[in-house]
């Protein structure tokens, strides 16, 4: 009885974090920037490190010191404040954005009220006139947590599977 | 003729008048010229030597599109091997960074010290009884250089030694490496990134053209990132060109002579700094500075600034490094690094690299929108109509009696200086000097 109820709250909070990437990605890609920076909490810690192509001895190589964004709340809001100007010129004309979020999981709980997710990510980037998008793909490890009865993004750390930015500006959030 | 013969030979005159062809940004003949007249011939930007600290340490690394290793090797010397093997040519080193002894290539097993020298073959007693070990070592890069911990290279045989061919500009770039006794130092790895854009087009933006600022940037200003003493309108209120310094220039933002700036480094960076190993007069143009950017020819940029990425905090100084990393005529890797003060605390260095991550880096505030411009250009200079109007671009604001602006004539350091931003006299210098080397006159 016990495992099944706790089995179900686990189904439950895994599609809960399920809904909550793809509403984010759905503002994302619709470049709606203020209700997404309402879906992080006040304490987000946002990282995109830099990676570089290392031997299997030497592990994923990930950086610990070096990031393509390694934000806080304030840094993205100054972000999305400068974005939502006319003249950033590289979100105007905007990059249109196709992000497909899958492989969602829930890989472990802490109490309630805090979940980690693990999620793959593909954004496809078509700029200009350019038929053929630049892809960004990445492994997302994130951390949601529940407050006031609504989930937030409290952690994010998105692992690129590319070395070397095939794209002018990384100006949009991944 | 072609056109890049038609080019080279009236683009010297062209420059003379503050012109140049749009080609030069985009155009297979000229910039198959440039790897083998520039990239071959002139001290390119390697690396850092505290990217390589401990005996063994390696990064792969560029010289026009060629690979090289940048290696510490197991005597503590600094090493540029062409990353191929002497048998067969495929790359001994598939790793970007790393530690180790040997460079072992997998296709055949011949193995090379971290200097370069051959140190074993397969089967060495059946078929290789007479191989000569000292001759088949890695090929090395004719001349390595370091100045106040920068690597440079030259493939020429004949180079003139690293320190002449800096020549003069050494003055500006001791202000930015020989503040604190320990000089700066990288933090982390470089960002690496790809544009639709000629390798130039960084480099002539960064040795001096102050006035896209306020246009380009203009959401940067707009939301308070910084303030117009640090950006802006170009004008002789703050901004200073230094041009003709033995072939490279600088742009320099600053307060007045009472006023310290010191690119807004806080004050438990700054009590590290001092006149030691500068002049006083470098000393004082460091102590007013807000912003210090260069090229040193062909694709090396510095930008030194004080910037910040969230309204909550300070503005931090810090030093960015770049390479315009040509990957063909009309697409450049751009490589960026984030220095700080070796001195400086573990969390001030955090803070300098989030400063400077969150201003000129692939996700930087300022640098995203200038890439965005760039591509355009590119895409203009390969354009038939550009090449049957002839088409030549406008390099001529300042130049001559387009500006009213006199000299500074008790400037302290070397080169020409003007006391206005106004003016793209930084930007006809770098043009210069690539004309030099594409003509054959470099010396």
């Amino acid at each position: 009885m016990h495992d099944e109820s706790s089995r179900q709250i686990r189904d439950d909070t895994e599609a809960e974090c399920r809904r909550f990437l793809y509403a984010e990605s759905r503002l994302l890609d619709r470049r709606q920037l203020r209700d997404w920076l309402a879906m992080l909490s006040p304490e987000i810690d946002y990282r995109i490190p830099v990676r570089q192509t290392v031997m299997r001895n030497h592990g994923e190589g990930f950086s610990d010191k070096s990031f393509f964004m390694e934000e806080d709340f304030g840094s993205l809001s100054l972000r999305v404040k400068r974005l939502e100007s006319d003249y950033a010129l590289s979100e105007n004309p905007p990059t249109r954005t196709r992000r497909i979020v899958g492989n969602v999981e829930l890989t472990s709980m802490r109490g309630d009220n805090e979940a980690s997710v693990y999620s793959s990510l593909i954004v496809c980037c078509f700029r200009g006139d350019k038929p053929n998008p630049a892809f960004l793909t990445a492994e997302r490890q994130d951390e949601l947590c529940r407050i006031d009865d609504g989930w937030k993004l409290k952690r994010r750390l998105v692992l690129l599977d590319t070395t070397v930015l095939g794209m002018e500006s990384l100006s949009i959030f991944l | 003729m072609s056109l890049a013969s038609k080019l080279l030979e009236n683009v010297k005159s062209d420059l003379e008048q503050g012109l140049l062809p749009i080609q030069v940004f985009n155009n297979r003949e000229l910039y198959d010229l440039e790897l083998r007249r520039v990239f071959a011939k002139s001290w390119v930007y390697i690396g850092h030597e505290t990217e390589i600290p401990a005996p063994g340490d390696y990064a792969l690394r560029y010289i026009g599109e060629d690979p090289f290793i940048f290696v510490r090797d197991s005597q503590g010397v600094v090493q540029v091997l062409f990353n191929s093997c002497r048998h067969r040519g495929s790359q001994v080193c598939r790793s970007e960074v790393g530690n180790t002894t040997h460079f072992v290539c997998s296709y055949h097993g011949w193995t090379y010290k971290n200097n370069g020298q051959l140190d074993g073959v397969p089967a060495r007693s059946l078929g290789y009884r007479e191989l000569d070990f000292s001759k088949w070592g890695l090929i090395s890069a004719p001349h390595v250089g370091n100045y106040h911990g920068l690597i440079f290279a030259n493939l020429d045989p004949d180079a003139v030694s690293l320190d002449s061919y800096l020549g003069q500009y050494r003055w500006y770039l001791d202000i930015q490496f020989l503040l604190s006794d320990g000089g700066m130092e990288v933090i982390g790895q470089p960002h690496r990134w790809q544009v639709d854009a000629n390798w130039k087009q960084g480099a002539e933006n960064f040795v001096g053209d102050s006035s896209h600022t306020q246009a380009v940037h203009r959401s940067a200003l707009e939301v308070g990132i910084t303030d117009s003493t640090t950006a802006g309108a170009p004008g002789t209120a703050f901004g200073i060109h230094v041009y003709e310094c033995d072939g490279s220039a600088i742009s320099i933002r600053q307060l007045g002579p009472d006023k310290t700036a010191f690119w807004e480094y806080p004050e438990e960076v700054t009590r590290f700094f001092g006149p030691g190993r500068l002049s006083p007069e470098q000393f004082d143009l460091a102590k007013r500075a807000l912003v210090h950017d260069g090229t040193i020819f062909p694709n090396f940029s510095f930008i030194h600034v004080g910037l910040t990425d969230s309204l909550e905090r300070k503005p931090a100084g810090y030093l960015s490094l770049r390479v315009w990393q040509p990957r063909g005529p009309d697409k450049t890797e751009i490589w960026s690094w984030i220095l700080a003060p070796k001195e400086a605390s573990d969390a001030y260095k955090r803070r300098a690299y989030r400063a400077g991550m969150s201003t000129f880096s692939p996700s930087g505030s300022f640098e995203q929108d200038d890439v965005a411009i760039w591509p355009g250009i590119a895409q203009s200079a390969r354009t038939v109509f550009a090449e049957v109007t002839g088409m030549k671009l406008n390099y001529q604001m300042g130049l001559g009696d387009m500006s009213n602006v006199a000299l500074i004539n008790d400037w302290p350091g070397p080169g020409i200086a003007v006391p206005s931003n106004a003016g793209e006299s930084g930007l006809r210098t770098f043009h210069r000097t690539w004309c030099r080397h594409m003509l054959g006159e470099s010396a």
